[in-house]
């Protein structure tokens, strides 16, 4: 029904005014020629503005299909494209929310680590300080102390020659022991002589001198007495000469085995706090580099922690845009009702989806990008306190 | 006895950055993952400084500011905010909240950790 009406509007529209006035014309000039002419003309012209009528409706009516069925289609592609972009754009968002967190999280640990270490060795090292020292003082102090070894040997040995000088001095008392003896054993043949020339004299004189003899007898016994005791004493003082040389010749030969240790130790001592010292100057070196390297790495990592901060910014970013995407086929759906109902294509205005995505810009960069302004790396260090 | 911080941002690699900045520097630090996560965390502990991100999902900075400043345990507990806002009312708006700071990321750890030292409650 609604068919055979809109095909008979135009017809209607047309051949009914067309059909008026051939009835009135034939009213008005009668039954003539002419008059079923123009009659005739005026129904063919109805015709002719109602078929065409007819084709301008049928070909609106197709126009009016095609536009909504492009509208449709771009609806139908925007319901369709938009979540995948949005899917995809928040899968990389959460990828790389995800990566950061974890780069970031893994950093944080290689910084505690790094932290911990240096604490450790800075402990350390304080704890040495506190103790007089750190490896070089403990090798100097090691040094000191073994220096003063080296020197007590040595003042030990200096003892030792100098009561090798007391003992060979003993030679010397024992030379004069020895003269001594041959003075007791000359006096003792002096007085033998004598001896004999008073026994001689005490028997010329006969009677008279028998008392004399005695005396001369006994003075006799007592230089024999004498000469005795002189060689006694000349060999005694022989046997401890000999026993000092021996033992002057024993101390000799201990004190220059001794100087020779001596000297060894020092020597061998010298070598090993000299290697000592290489080592610890080489393990403060390193210990000190080591420190001076790690704590260049927590920064350079500490660093790159911090250049980490674009996530939050991108990721922001990246969420308002997909959250814009999201939007465009809503703004396609009203668009198309609009048309729906009244009939009119109203043209997409950009501002729609563009001024929603502003009112989300949080960073002074997003309107500079908004507005077509070079990306400028974000400035940092702004604060204002309240 | 070291002072306590609460961080409260969404990014978890924002809050491992600001972190390890206070860990080194010695403080404590409590984490919350958006304004209503850190609410539930307050829980009566002293907590000398706060640190708080603006957009945030569940409860954003501002909501969390006007939260903490009803609750009379931390009504003085100073508050960063520490945000990629940089919209002249938002800031505004936040210093109306109770915020003592607006800092501006990204950010350099030495600059952050000058006005924690400088607001941190003794």
């Amino acid at each position: 029904m609604q068919v055979i009406d809109r095909l008979s509007a135009p017809w209607l529209c047309s051949l009914g005014p067309a059909a008026a006035g051939a009835l009135a014309l034939l009213a008005l000039a009668g039954d003539r020629v002419l008059a079923w002419v123009l009659a005739l003309g005026l129904l063919a012209l109805g015709l002719a503005a109602g078929w065409r009528l007819q084709t301008l409706q049928t070909l609106q009516r197709e126009q009016r299909q095609l536009l909504d069925h492009y509208m449709g289609n771009w609806q139908h592609f925007s319901k369709t494209v938009a979540p995948v972009w949005g899917r995809h754009i928040e899968s990389s968002r959460e990828q790389m929310d995800s990566a950061i967190t974890n780069l970031s999280a893994r950093f944080a640990t290689i910084v505690d680590t790094l932290d911990a270490t240096l604490r450790a060795a800075q402990v350390e090292t304080r704890g040495m300080d506190n103790g007089n020292g750190d490896l070089i003082a403990i090798f100097q102090r090691a040094e000191r102390d073994l220096g003063a070894v080296i020197v007590a040997q040595r003042s030990a040995m200096a003892g030792m020659h100098a009561m090798l000088e007391k003992v060979e001095g003993l030679d010397r008392f024992t030379a004069e022991l020895q003269e001594m003896a041959l003075d007791v054993a000359k006096i003792a043949q002096q007085s033998n002589l004598l001896s004999l020339n008073a026994a001689i004299e005490a028997a010329r004189a006969g009677d008279l001198g028998r008392g004399f003899a005695v005396v001369a007898k006994e003075f006799h016994m007592l230089s024999n007495l004498s000469a005795n005791t002189g060689r006694n004493i000349a060999a005694k003082a022989g046997v401890i000469s000999l026993a000092i040389a021996e033992a002057c010749a024993l101390v000799q030969k201990s004190v220059e085995q001794r100087d020779g240790r001596v000297q060894a130790s020092a020597d061998a001592i010298g070598t090993v706090l000299q290697d000592l010292r290489n080592i610890t100057e080489g393990l403060h070196h390193s210990s000190s580099l080591l420190q001076a390297e790690s704590a260049t790495i927590q920064g350079e990592i500490g660093q790159a922690l911090v250049d980490l901060q674009f996530q939050d910014r991108v990721s922001q970013i990246m969420g308002h845009v997909k959250d814009n995407i999201a939007q465009w086929p809503l703004v396609l759906q009203e668009q198309h009702q609009q048309y729906l109902q009244t009939g009119t294509a109203q043209a997409l205005d950009p501002e729609l989806l563009l001024g929603v995505l502003r009112q989300t810009y949080v960073m002074a960069e997003q309107h500079a990008i908004h507005g077509g302004a070079t990306v400028v790396q974000a400035a940092d260090n702004e604060i204002r306190f309240f | 006895m070291a002072k306590t911080i609460m961080i409260v941002d969404d990014s978890a690699s924002m809050r491992q950055v600001i972190g390890i900045a206070l860990r080194g520097a010695g403080y404590d630090v409590l984490e919350g993952c958006d304004g209503q996560d850190a609410l539930f965390k307050l829980t009566g502990q002293k907590v000398h400084l706060i640190i708080c991100d603006v957009n945030m999902p569940v409860m954003d900075g501002i909501s969390f500011v006007k939260a903490v400043k009803q609750m009379p345990i931390y009504k003085f507990t100073p508050i960063i905010m520490l945000t990629t806002e940089s919209e002249e009312s938002k800031k505004l708006e936040g210093q109306a909240a109770g915020a003592r700071a607006w800092v501006v990321k990204p950010f350099q750890p030495p600059q952050l950790l000058a006005a924690v030292q400088k607001l941190c409650l003794p």
